[in-house]
């Protein structure tokens, strides 16, 4: 064995000689001290060589290791301590010199601090703001208890290939469920209403009530300030209020027991609790719960929708897995129901149980994922959360780039204090650490400067994101630490380069100061940065341009209808047979264009919708899902919709109360393209029929962000709102007047109403959020790449003047030399463009895929994004460059 | 009396240095050891103990040159120091008054 390995030995050894076990071997070469290794190494060998001779090999080999395994002693590692009085890292002379140098050099060079600090500090600023949007964006409805628990049902109802969801269901599906499956451990169901809310004098209309089952408080963990979440709502005509609401209308008294009169009919509840505001990161926000036992719904149904159910599983229950044993339950009640209320064969009838889908929304993924339209209130969008947060990210890196850049390149400068320092005794440890150090305490100013920047921005940020962030959050402990750990991240991760760049150098090198030519400079590293920022900077500015473009094409869209000076007043139910003669009294006013009776107006969030379908020769074809709207005789012409085909309701065809007016999406899904769909019949629920009288062009009754739906007009008679076309200059005087006309028909209840493009323009609500944020946070980033410019191009300009002085005695213009210094940016600038282009392009078609109504994006953006860029970077860096061509040579050759 | 005091093993291996005829390094030290002494002795120990006694004065040493039969590893030779041979000179000193001081026959009534 020994002999097979001989040719591997070191020359030195003798060809008797035997081989000790190689790991042990090893192990005490790492272990043992250098100074004690070799006399120690050759003893044992020594020993191992006779005892191998003595008892063979093998016994050898195990006794040489267990000697090795004694040696494992503190005594033998510790290193042998060295001759020269050891340099310490930390000594706190050192440190007090670097700070002392470092606050000398921020002194030196107050534009080059400035501009670190001010980039630095905005950076943070934006980088933690949105860190804290983000935050919050993600801890929706964590406030109940068991909130990882709770579930939301959804339906999904498919339909000509469109599948619909509703965030609700019907009035049977919670309890349903829970009789049916064991995992289920509560349902609780949760109405939306608005509705007049009276206590003796004081009477308003509140929008955000909620019919609430008894036991929905106490399943969502809301604390009561007065009464028992127990038996708050569990008596019919209870109700549960804020203490905003109570102060509202109890001011000082305490609402406990008292009652309140609500609706139109009056009906007295009674006040069983008072819970504080609920928290901002709910999905919903009511101001009171009102029982849902007030209702005795005697036979509750399957296949309707309406009640947001809310469902609490068992702590090891899979809601995957409930949500696979729904069908059962869309067979047993769904069915029947649709069976006998379309009048259809039980086979027929069967399909509902593909069509018809419940599935299971976690309570927490409701704010970021939940985009139907009948949202309780509009929701955020994880899409928008990846942007910010990658925005944020950019901007940090941003920030960090121009510091590594405008730290490198002045850093150059201090080539012979560095070495000075080396030829002192610095080693390469003292010089890295020193540069760290400075600029650690340059991103602990920036952190300083950057609690200012957020102070002074909060507000805004606040009004814009519709948050209620304090600054004494940024102040607790958590975030401190979050934000002190960033910067020193920052600072390390921005220090890193200059500190290695500059320690590398031999002490010659240093001393000469050729570290200053431009040959020296670490050219591609300042290059890199540069297109690196501006490369974010153009792909921020392409997205704002069509983020920009989409909100203004969404805003100012041909709707299909005439939204201008359209008022909608929401309460004319209050007026229940007098709604015409309300309407006729309001036409005679000289101001008033058109009056029109019904419920439904664009822009209305409350829908009816049902499924028909269509009665051809053959039988009847595919059903359809469609909107209804209620309308009377002159609701087209208030709305100024246009009429393709056909006719409108008219009052000398008594027939056409079970007319109908469709729109072109309404007879596009029910196969009628081609034909002429006025007198065709539409059959619907109960085995209603309709006959088509006209077909009307689509308009956007929603937003346009959703597609036009299909959509029936009925004559309905029960209005229960009433549409006003006005035309006048003087709307407060109208409204006046307007006042005036209802206190005469209903003197007790307060008049609502709301301009219908205001309402319009309320629907894109979190698109503006986004919009103004994104501006911002777009601009703010181009500052920053640009102040990085700024600076590094005065230094670059600066190490020239000798050679611009020399250029102008020789007889160069002021606009050559400012060309030529601009050249070499612009060449960059270019590049990040060419590069920014292409990302730009895919990430914003990636975002308007979102809308069903978008623009192109042409290629002038692309154009205008670049010119931008580019007129920053000159701004920035011809303003030196003219500065520089400028001078006087004299000046410039004078020196030295 | 300024004094480093030494262990018992400590003083038998300085004791075995100083006996030693050849040139005393680390394998002939623990070898003479077990002889002497009889029990089984790791030579980590030993050589701690070198080191150490080495730290303190009592020995000094220095490298000898290289041999083949060590893997061309040089040896360490210890040689006991003036101060190491005053700390054994002081301790048999010692011994010997102590042993003095032993009441003739004493120790025989105690062995039996």
């Amino acid at each position: 064995m020994a002999t097979q390995k001989e040719k591997f030995e070191p020359q030195n050894r003798l060809n008797d000689s035997f081989e000790p076990p190689r790991w042990p071997a090893r192990l005490l070469d790492w272990f043992v001290a250098p100074h004690l290794r070799e006399d120690l190494q050759g003893d044992l060998y020594e020993i191992f060589q006779k005892r191998a001779e003595q008892v063979g090999i093998a016994r050898a080999k195990w006794e040489y290791t267990w000697a090795v395994l004694h040696y494992l002693t503190p005594y033998f590692f510790k290193r042998k301590p060295n001759k020269y009085p050891k340099r310490f890292l930390l000594s706190p002379d050192m440190l007090r010199n670097y700070v002392k140098i470092a606050l000398r050099n921020l002194a030196a060079n107050k534009a080059f601090a400035a501009i670190n600090i001010v980039g630095l500090a905005v950076g943070l600023a934006c980088f933690m703001l949105i860190a804290v949007f983000v935050y919050d964006e993600l801890h929706y409805d964590t406030h109940a208890a068991n909130a990882r628990n709770i579930y939301r049902v959804q339906l999904l109802v498919t339909g000509n290939g469109d599948v619909a969801v509703y965030p609700h269901a019907d009035a049977a599906v919670g309890e349903g469920m829970k009789a049916a499956f064991p995992e289920i451990k509560a349902s609780s169901r949760l109405l939306s209403v608005s509705d007049f809310v009276k206590f003796e004098d004081k009477q308003f209309k509140e929008e955000h009530l909620a019919f609430a089952d008894a036991n929905l408080l106490s399943l969502f963990s809301v604390p009561f300030l007065e009464g028992s979440v127990k038996e708050a709502l569990t008596a019919p005509n209870t109700i549960v209020v804020t203490s905003d609401l109570a102060k509202k209308y109890f001011g000082k008294q305490n609402p406990l027991g008292k009652s309140l009169a609500i609706g139109t009919q009056k009906t007295p509840y009674k006040v069983t609790g008072v819970i504080d505001k609920l928290p901002d990161n709910s999905h919903f926000h009511f101001d009171a719960f009102l029982s849902l036992s007030t209702f005795k719904i005697p036979h509750p149904t399957w296949s309707n929708v309406g009640y947001y159910t809310y469902l609490e599983l068992k702590d090891n229950a899979d809601a995957r897995k409930l949500e696979a044993k729904f069908p059962q339950l869309v067979a047993k009640y769904v069915v029947p129901e649709v069976q006998q209320d379309m009048g259809i064969s039980l086979a027929e009838a069967q399909k509902s149980v593909d069509t018809f889908r419940f599935k299971l929304q976690p309570l927490t993924d409701i704010h970021l994922h939940s985009h139907t339209k009948y949202e309780l209130e509009s929701n955020g969008d994880v899409q928008y959360v990846y942007i910010f947060s990658i925005l944020a990210f950019f901007i940090l890196l941003l920030a960090c780039a121009n510091f590594t850049n405008l730290s490198t390149a002045y850093a150059a400068r201090r080539s012979r204090e560095v070495g000075i320092r080396k030829v002192m005794g610095s080693i390469k440890k003292h010089i890295v650490f020193q540069f760290l150090i400075e600029s650690v305490l340059l991103t602990f100013f920036a952190m300083l400067l950057a609690y200012a920047v957020i102070w002074g921005l909060l507000p805004f940020f606040n009004q814009v994101t519709d948050k209620h962030t304090t600054f004494a959050f940024f102040l607790s402990a958590r975030m401190l630490f979050v934000l002190c750990s960033v910067s020193l991240f920052a600072g390390i991760l921005a220090g890193i380069y200059p500190a290695f760049f500059l320690s590398s150098f031999t002490i010659l090198t240093n001393l000469k100061g050729t570290l200053l030519s431009p040959k020296m400079q670490k050219k591609s590293l300042h290059n890199g940065l540069i297109v690196f920022q501006f490369f974010i900077s153009t792909v921020l500015i392409i997205s704002t341009i069509v983020v920009n473009r989409q909100l203004n094409y969404m805003q100012n869209k041909k709707l299909g209808y005439d939204k201008d000076q359209l008022l909608f007043l929401p309460d004319t139910r209050a007026l229940a047979q007098n709604q015409v003669a309300f309407q006729q009294q309001l036409l005679q006013h000289k101001n008033v264009i058109s009056a029109s009776v019904s419920r439904n107006v664009p822009t209305n969030k409350t829908i009816v919708g049902t499924q028909v379908f269509p009665k051809n020769d053959t039988g009847n074809g595919t059903e359809i899902h469609t909107d209804i709207f209620n309308v009377d005789y002159d609701y087209i012409r208030t709305l100024s919709l246009t009429m393709l085909q056909g006719r409108n309701f008219s009052k000398e065809f008594a027939t056409d109360s079970s007319g109908v007016i469709i729109n072109e999406a309404a007879v596009k899904e029910l196969g009628w393209n081609g034909t002429n769909p006025v007198g065709k019949t539409i059959v619907g629920s109960g085995q209603v029929e309709w006959k088509v009288i006209g077909v009307v062009k689509d308009f956007n009754y929603t937003s346009v962000k959703q597609k036009i739906a299909p959509l029936m007009l009925t004559l309905g008679n029960n209005g229960g709102g009433l549409v006003l076309k006005i035309k006048t200059n003087e709307v407060p005087s109208f409204l006046a007047d307007l006042r005036k006309q209802w206190q005469a028909f209903t003197p007790d209840i307060p008049l609502q109403y709301h301009f219908v493009d205001e309402k319009y323009a309320s629907l894109y609500v979190t698109e503006q959020r986004t919009q103004q944020l994104f501006t911002v946070f777009s601009l703010l980033a181009v500052i920053i790449a640009g102040l990085g410019l700024f600076a590094l191009s005065a230094f670059v300009i600066e190490q020239r003047t000798k050679e611009i002085g020399v250029r102008k005695v020789m007889g160069a213009s002021v606009v050559g030399i400012v060309a030529l210094l601009s050249k070499d940016f612009l060449k960059l600038i270019l590049v990040a463009i060419v590069m920014a282009s292409p990302i730009g392009w895919y990430a914003m078609t990636h975002w308007l895929e979102n809308f069903a109504y978008r623009i192109e994006i042409q290629w002038w953006v692309f154009a205008l994004s670049g010119f931008l860029a580019v007129a920053i970077a000159l701004l920035t860096v011809s303003f030196q460059a003219i500065k520089a061509a400028l001078m006087n040579p004299v000046k410039s050759l004078r020196a030295e | 009396m300024k004094r480093t005091f030494l262990g018992e093993f400590e003083e038998i291996v300085l004791l075995v240095v100083a006996g030693c005829a050849e040139d005393a390094y680390g394998v002939v030290i623990w070898e003479q050891l077990q002889q002497q002494t009889g029990r089984s002795i790791t030579i980590s120990a030993v050589h701690a103990t070198l080191y150490r006694l080495e730290e303190k004065g009592f020995l000094s040493s220095q490298m000898g040159g290289a041999t083949a039969e060590r893997g061309g590893r040089r040896k360490r030779f210890f040689t006991v120091t003036a101060l190491g041979s005053r700390a054994l000179q002081e301790i048999q000193v010692l011994r010997d008054q102590l042993w003095k001081a032993i009441p003739q026959g004493k120790l025989q009534l105690i062995g039996q």
